[in-house]
Formats: structure tokens, sequence, C-alpha cells
């Protein structure tokens, strides 16, 4: 039974890195691929189009009331969307997006 | 004239490199990268507790704070820390919650070594702070003192996510030092229970575990996880080395706005299950006379559902500071073993939001246990409970105003 946990934490690292270090490259062939079929307009997905605060209102809420921009200020706002980003597992598109809103608003 | 000497070097010496140093900085204030803050929780309240057969007891609990230290020396490395300060049975006592160093190595990949709350679920992760938590209580079997699956513990993780269709993927996968099986030598008692976050290992086997969830959804507004941990738990050299733990947990979360109601509901939920291997357990009971084997079925869960309602939206300003919040939650402790038990817990709470960190929780608690042993372990091999020796069972409840900070 430990074999066939450690194989599937092998194969899921693995995994995560074949896809994980290139994020660009897997994103750029998507977008290759749709052009190819004659798309004119590849599509976009959904963190694509979000604004900020649509973000950071969906993700917050998820555990705890969303804190006001005005709560920090700039740099604890560098940080604390560090510590999210980490504990919330958000991804870096959506960070980055929620961190430029906080920082522009508070 | 030797001291003089000594003088004229030194103010030489700084002259060639402090001053420029100096000079330096001053025509340089750019603030760093480095960046330090503290945040953190605190909680405290009024308990009424009634015991069967005892007087009403009231207390005013201390409640705990808790401070998180967190260092971001860059925009990859992030240092967090957490302290849990209580005053418990008469004495303060200090607890590392956490501490842990976290590194990203690419966009979709953070790596973690330290002390860190394992991604096992979602409560005790993500729900337990108090300010969070939406009612003064941990569910039955995930808190500190009965937790049915780890909680906590030392090791490496690897975790992050990725844009998933209209959604997100998360995950996280990690190897720490895992539980540890007591023998029961010293205390028969305890036989068979695991110790969760050992502060060094007791075997050379390592606990293999992760978590991955979805969320399916573009708003983000439901997910669904799944955990689990595999893990050799006796120690090296004993009869117990070869036995394992195998644990896993389903979680859920769902966020709704309600039109109708103009509010906020809100919906968590998590499964914990714990299975020990069979072992024969061997002692003397009470230190004297011929030794006792004890085996028995070494399984544990629990469970919770939540349900909280918050109108955001209405017009009237206090009622938007609500939000009125029930839970149903039960852990079965290996029923054989002697520190077996069964409980369940109903609570329902009102909750005043003073502003978006800051609750008064207003709850009522009942704790039916349905089966225990006592403290010294007698009736270990009886299979008559407490529900059978009390023919009308006893109750557990109390009513609780708890005020929570997170700052």
């Amino acid at each position: 039974m430990k074999k066939l946990y450690m194989l599937l934490l092998s194969l899921g690292v693995l995994s995560i890195g074949g896809i994980g270090c290139s994020p660009v490259a897997f994103r750029a062939n998507m977008v290759e691929a749709e052009q190819q079929r004659g798309d004119p307009t590849p599509r976009l997905r959904a963190i694509d189009t979000k604004p900020g605060v649509q973000l950071w209102g969906e993700n917050c809420i998820r555990c705890h009331n969303a804190p006001p921009p005005a709560a920090f200020g700039d740099a604890e706002w560098e940080i604390i969307t560090h510590h999210m980003r980490v504990r919330a597992n958000l991804t870096e598109e959506e960070v980055q997006k929620i961190r430029a809103f906080l920082i522009s608003s508070n | 004239m030797r001291y003089r000497c000594y003088i004229l070097w030194g103010v030489t010496l700084w002259m060639i490199t402090g001053f420029p140093l100096v000079k330096a900085q001053r025509l340089d204030p750019t603030p760093g990268q480095s960046l330090f803050t503290v945040r953190g929780y605190a909680h405290s309240g009024l308990e009424i507790r009634k015991f069967e057969g005892k007087p009403l007891n009231s207390s005013f609990v201390g409640g705990s704070f808790n401070p998180i230290f967190l260092w971001r020396q860059s925009d990859r490395l992030l240092f967090e820390g957490e302290l849990g300060v209580a005053f418990d049975e008469g004495e303060v006592t200090f607890d590392l919650e956490y501490a842990n160093v976290a590194y990203k190595l690419t966009n979709r990949i953070t790596a973690r070594i330290g002390q860190f709350l394992l991604p096992f679920g979602i409560f005790v992760p993500n729900l337990h702070p108090a300010w969070i938590n939406r009612l003064p209580t941990a569910p039955l079997g995930f808190d500190h003192h009965n937790p049915v699956g780890p909680t906590v513990d030392f090791g490496f993780e690897l975790r992050g996510a990725f844009p998933l269709g209209e959604g997100r993927l998360t995950y996280a996968v990690y190897v720490t030092n895992g539980p540890a099986l007591v023998a029961g030598e010293d205390n028969p008692a305890e036989a068979g229970r695991l110790i969760f976050s050992q502060v060094e290992d007791n075997n050379r086997n390592k606990a293999v575990g992760g978590r991955i969830s979805v969320l399916p959804f573009s708003n983000l507004s439901l997910e669904i996880g799944l955990s689990g941990q595999y893990a050799r738990v006796g120690t090296d050299g004993s009869e117990y080395e070869k036995v394992a733990a195998r644990m896993y947990s389903v979680d859920v979360n769902l966020i709704r706005t309600l039109p109708a109601l103009q509010s906020v509901l809100n919906i968590k939920g998590q499964y914990n299950n714990v299975q020990v291997d069979r072992a024969t357990y061997t002692f003397t009971a009470s230190g004297v006379g011929p030794p006792t084997s004890l085996t028995f079925d070494n399984t544990s869960w629990a469970y919770f559902l939540q349900a909280s309602l918050q109108p955001s939206f209405v017009p009237h300003a206090l009622l938007r500071h609500l939000e009125l919040v029930g839970r149903i939650s039960q852990m079965e402790l290996a029923p054989e073993a002697p520190w077996g038990t069964r409980q369940r817990e109903y609570a329902i709470g009102l909750n005043y939001w003073i502003d978006w960190r800051t609750v008064v929780k207003f709850s009522y608690l009942i704790i039916n246990p349905l089966e225990a042993h006592d403290e010294e372990g007698e009736g270990l091999l009886k299979t008559e409970t407490v529900a059978e020796e009390h023919e009308e069972g006893f109750f557990r409840n109390a009513f609780m105003i708890h005020i929570a900070i997170g700052f």
C-alpha cells in the first residue's frame, strides 16, 4: 500500500512539475492551436477577464469576510497577499490582480 | 601615545569604509524588499456550562492570544510563524502553532519547509482561527484535544494552484514525520492511540500525503477537496514497527447569494477517517498481575456540517451585521479501544459582526456523549457503555458569549 501511495505521489509531483514549470509554453501552445483552427480571438479564461475587485470578493469570502482596502497600507498588503497566496492556494494571476486592486484603492 | 595611534587608525578606517557607505545610504532612500508585519487573532468570553448531576458552572475564560509573524524577504521568500498563548488550568501555556519558510519556485509551485498546518481538509488549515470560526469551539474531532486526523507536522511540502476551465484546481503534496502509535506499556488506557505532530520522529518512515481540490465554477462559489495520508506509526525496533495508518478526508465549501433573502449562505463540511492496522497491545493492568492482551478495530472518524446565513444586503444596518449559524458534528474514536468514545454535538449561534474582523458570538451547544470509558481506563475489557450504566444517559450543554478579533 505504501508503494502505491509513493507511486501516486511521485506521479503527482512529476505531473505538477511538468505543467508547472512551463505555464507560458502551455498557454502559448493553446493559443497557437486555436489560431491554427482559424479562431481569430483566443478563448479567454475567466481569470483573464475578471478585475481585481471581483477576484478579491470571490476569494476572500470563501473563508472570512473580505477586508476593505483601507484596512492596511501598501507594504502590509504586499505581505498579506503573499501570505494568502500560500495559505489559500491562490493562482499567481489572481494574487497580482488582487494586490494591485488593494494597493490602488487603499 | 599608543592609544592616540589606535584612535587615529580607527577613524581612518571608518572614513575609508563607513563614511562612503553612510553617504550611499543617504543618497539611496528607496525601501528594500524585506517587509515584516505582525497579524493574528485573540478571543475571550463567558461560558455557562451544565454537567449532569452538577450545579450550573459559570466562568469567564481567557481564551487565547495568537500573534502571527510574517516576514517577506522578497516576492519569492516568505516566513510565517504563529504562537498560541493561553491560560489553561491555572497556568499560562505557550505553543508554537507553526513556523515555516515558503519559497516560490514557479508561478505554479511553492515549496514549504518547517512546521506547517497540514492540508488535510479545510478546517485546521483555513477555518480554525477564532475570528474565522463562526462558533466559539472547534467541531468534535477537529480540535487539539481529540483530533481525528493530522493537523500540523514538521516536513516538506509543494503546493500551488492552476486555472482549470472556468475555475481552479489546487494541490498540495508533502512528506512529514507522521503520527506515532502509543504502545500502552506505560499507559494502557492510551494503547493504540495516535499522537499527531511529533517533534522527533519515532521511526525512519515518513508520512506522505496531500490534498487536491476543485473549484469548478467561474465565481469560485464551490470547492470540493480530497485529502489523504499514509504513514507507518510504530516505533522502530518495537513489535509495532510495521503498523501503518491510512487517513483520508473529504471537504466541501459552498458560498451562495440568496437574492430572495438578500443574504449570503455559506455551507461548510468535512469528514475525516483514520484507520490504524490491527495490532495486539500487551500490558499489565495497574502494573501487577498477569499480562493482558487487547486487540480491537482501530478506526476513528469525525465529521461536521455547518451552515451560516448573513443578511448582507438588507437595508437595515443592524441586520446586516448579524449572522445565524448552525452546526452538527460527531466523532467516533475506535469504540472498542480503552480511549474509545462517541460524541455528537449540536450548536446554534447568533453572531454580531462589529466590523469585518471583530465578532461577538452568542452560542448554545449540546454535547451528547454516546459512549465512553472512565478516566482510569477501567472497564478495559468490558463492552458495557456509560449509557447502559446511566439509563437516561447524560447530556453536557453550554451557553457561550465570546468575542473574537483578527488583527
